[in-house]
């Protein structure tokens, strides 16, 4: 596979300064904050983060699935040109599933219990693509056995809870790509599973993907999924995109100091390291962000300037014509990091 | 080794838990055999990982060890003790102080009403060792030792995030000195980030302490990394015990070798250059009772006998076994590609 090295084609999907507010009695949560992200047709992105870093808010403002109120949207989100927060009910309910498609974390979650998976496969079947029951319950059986369930038709009668989990995820993956959908939103599809079972379903979103050409925006706090499977990686924290380029590049040579800290916090399997090097402090809370860069506090390069202003993403330099933006003051290439920042040490 | 050196010995284990039906007359219709006859020895400062898949019966050996659920059959002696055959009050007298547990969700861990003061005080209270101002000093010095401070003591969990949450799971553990620590993935519910902290904690009181581990976790690259040796569990078994650094060098178990390769490593370049190799199939339910490997059905490079005669724990290289028909000191023959 060949990861794109400039940004070509249209964008399918474009962020513009996204923001999502939740209302609370102590002032205004910024869940995501000034998120810029554009996703080409067919290409893949990574978006990696910890808990709380606004990764899963901002691909859900994106499919309209935050409630408003108590949420509020700032900024833009263009499908194709197209403002999507000025889209009528029905426009949102053409572009969900018909779209734009997307799996959630928690296969138990996500299908409803009562109802057997043949309803819950060809009820968008029905809607999207205006075929009848039958022909329907034919694209859904045609839908499981394309993501490995063994004898689909009579499967289609079986509840949620007749299925192991990555046998959930399998029918939740079926049914994200039963109407074509341009664009796959995978948020932590395999973050329930057990490693074995990881491996398939990853193996089984690629493979899909790639063979209808759909798009892939992959949520996840797994550095090593992205690493696997994304032309590209988005690096979010405290609800902002810190740093974003290709894949090889934000791994090869990452320039944000957060994203040098989470690789170098991680044990690899593949190679000995006798001490890892934790990055300092806890993630911070939305409440109560530090002026300036979020991650000034825990940041072993910050300077005067991180407090006073915000970093921008800004264009630097990455090998060849790889994109690569980082949201920094700093040049960690070329500065060395201070050694007082107390590692792990909480305020 | 000296006998001595030995801290744990667990011989056999096993671990049933009845499935009943029948509301009037409740009768045994199968077992999980959550863990189904495991061996293995645990030698004074060092760390034994333990990894696996959900239900392979890793926490269930950890909860047997200290007792929260009984052993349906084997041996486990700790101090001299036999743990299996000792009622609660002679644990509590002569075993659980000398023998603590780190558990997972250190936001399900703690007492929500009770201060940090409390919380890590109460093991020295309930075993008399202090009270009063020497109280308070132990607590304090326990924080300091965990990298929380004395000014945490009058706060309440929710003050804190989950990485000092789990330093407080962590001195309430060391309160009363134990010998043995069993870590029960005691850094898989913590954000990435974070989990460095408590890894590097964890070896530092190992080392300052003499502490000896039983870490316990499903991602096998932190168990890798904190531990001297290895055993990886499959249904109930243990199919394959290593040295840290050569299990990912030279697995032997071919259940081993496909975990691995589904472990993702966070390098673009290494990552896709990788040969996985994917398991078909689902773990099978631990209700089932088998005549030969249990990991027979799933592996690619099983033989007929493995389908008739269950493969013992047989050591191919120095302190390197793997329970297994194919295998060998090279490791098992290469998997047929898809």
């Amino acid at each position: 596979m060949s990861p794109p090295t400039r940004e070509d084609g249209a964008p399918l999907l474009a962020l513009e300064k996204l923001g999502t507010w939740f209302r609370t009695d102590r002032g205004p949560v910024k869940a995501v904050d000034g998120v810029d992200l554009v996703v080409r047709a067919g290409e893949s992105v990574g978006v990696v983060g910890e808990s709380g870093s606004g990764k899963s808010v901002t691909m859900l403002s994106v499919m309209r699935l935050v409630p408003t109120p108590p949420a509020e949207h700032k900024g833009r989100v263009l499908w194709k040109g197209e403002e999507v927060f000025g889209w009528s009910a029905r426009r949102v309910r053409k572009f969900r599933g018909r779209e734009c498609a997307m799996i959630f974390q928690d296969p138990m979650t996500s299908l409803n219990p009562y109802l057997k998976i043949g309803l819950q496969l060809t009820e968008s079947i029905e809607l999207h693509l205006g075929l009848d029951h039958l022909a329907a319950r034919e694209r859904a059986a045609e839908m499981l056995a394309r993501v490995g369930i063994p004898s689909p038709a009579q499967r289609l009668d079986d509840y949620p809870h007749q299925f192991s989990g990555g046998m959930r995820q399998r029918v939740m993956i079926a049914m994200a790509l039963s109407c074509d959908p341009q664009l796959l939103v995978a948020d932590e599809p395999t973050t329930a599973l057990d490693v074995t079972i990881q491996a398939q379903i990853l193996e089984l979103i690629d493979a899909q993907r790639k063979a209808s050409g759909t798009g892939l925006v992959l949520i996840t706090h797994s550095l090593g999924v992205v690493a696997g499977m994304c032309d590209r990686t988005v690096v979010m924290y405290a609800g902002r995109v810190v740093e974003e380029g290709t894949t090889r590049t934000v791994f090869a040579q990452p320039r944000m100091p957060y994203t040098v800290g989470l690789l170098h916090s991680v044990p690899r399997l593949d190679v000995v390291t006798e001490r890892l090097v934790p990055v300092p402090g806890s993630p911070p809370d939305p409440q109560r962000l530090p002026s300036g860069c979020p991650f000034r506090v825990r940041c072993p390069w910050a300077e005067e300037r991180c407090a006073a202003e915000r970093p921008e993403l800004r264009e630097v330099q990455g090998p060849g014509e790889d994109v690569h933006r980082i949201a920094c003051h700093v040049d960690v290439t070329r500065t060395p990091p201070r050694s007082d920042v107390a590692a792990g040490v909480p305020a | 080794m000296s006998e001595s050196d030995v801290v744990l010995d667990v011989r056999d284990l096993v671990v049933h838990f009845p499935v009943e039906r029948g509301v009037f007359f409740r009768r045994e219709v199968g077992r999980v055999r959550a863990v189904d006859g495991i061996s293995f020895a645990l030698r004074r400062g060092e760390t034994l990982g333990l990894v696996g898949e959900s239900g392979c019966g890793k926490s269930t050996t950890a909860r047997a060890i200290i007792r929260l659920v009984d052993p349906t059959a084997g041996s486990i002696l700790f101090r001299g003790f036999e743990l299996s055959e000792m009622d609660e009050v002679d644990l509590r007298h002569d075993v659980r102080r000398h023998l603590q547990m780190i558990f997972q969700d250190p936001y399900a861990s703690l007492d929500p009403r009770m201060t940090v003061e409390r919380l890590v005080g109460e093991p020295l209270t309930n075993y008399g060792v202090a009270k009063g101002a020497a109280l308070r000093e132990r607590v304090a010095d326990l924080l300091e030792l965990v990298g929380l401070s004395r000014r945490h003591m009058d706060r309440y969990p929710h003050e804190f995030s989950g990485g000092q949450r789990q330093r407080i799971g962590i001195a309430r553990a060391l309160a009363l000195d134990p010998e043995l620590v069993l870590c029960d993935e005691p850094v898989s519910a913590l954000d990435v980030s974070i989990q460095a902290q408590v890894v590097n904690l964890l070896q530092d009181l190992q080392e300052r302490l003499g502490l000896t581990y039983l870490f316990i976790a499903h991602d096998l690259a932190v168990v890798r990394h904190i531990s001297d040796r290895v055993a990886v569990m499959y249904l109930g078994r243990i199919v394959e015990v290593a040295p840290a650094e050569e299990i990912y060098r030279l697995p032997l178990h071919p259940y081993t070798v496909a975990l691995l390769s589904a472990i993702p490593i966070p390098d673009p370049e290494v990552q896709r250059a990788r040969r996985r190799i994917v398991l078909t199939g689902e773990i099978p339910s631990p209700t089932q009772v088998y005549r030969g490997c249990r990991f027979a059905d799933r592996c690619p490079v099983k033989i007929a006998r493995c389908h008739e005669e269950d493969p013992p724990l047989v050591e191919h290289r120095p302190g390197h076994a793997a329970a297994c028909w194919v295998t060998g000191p090279d490791g098992p023959p290469a998997a047929p590609s898809r």
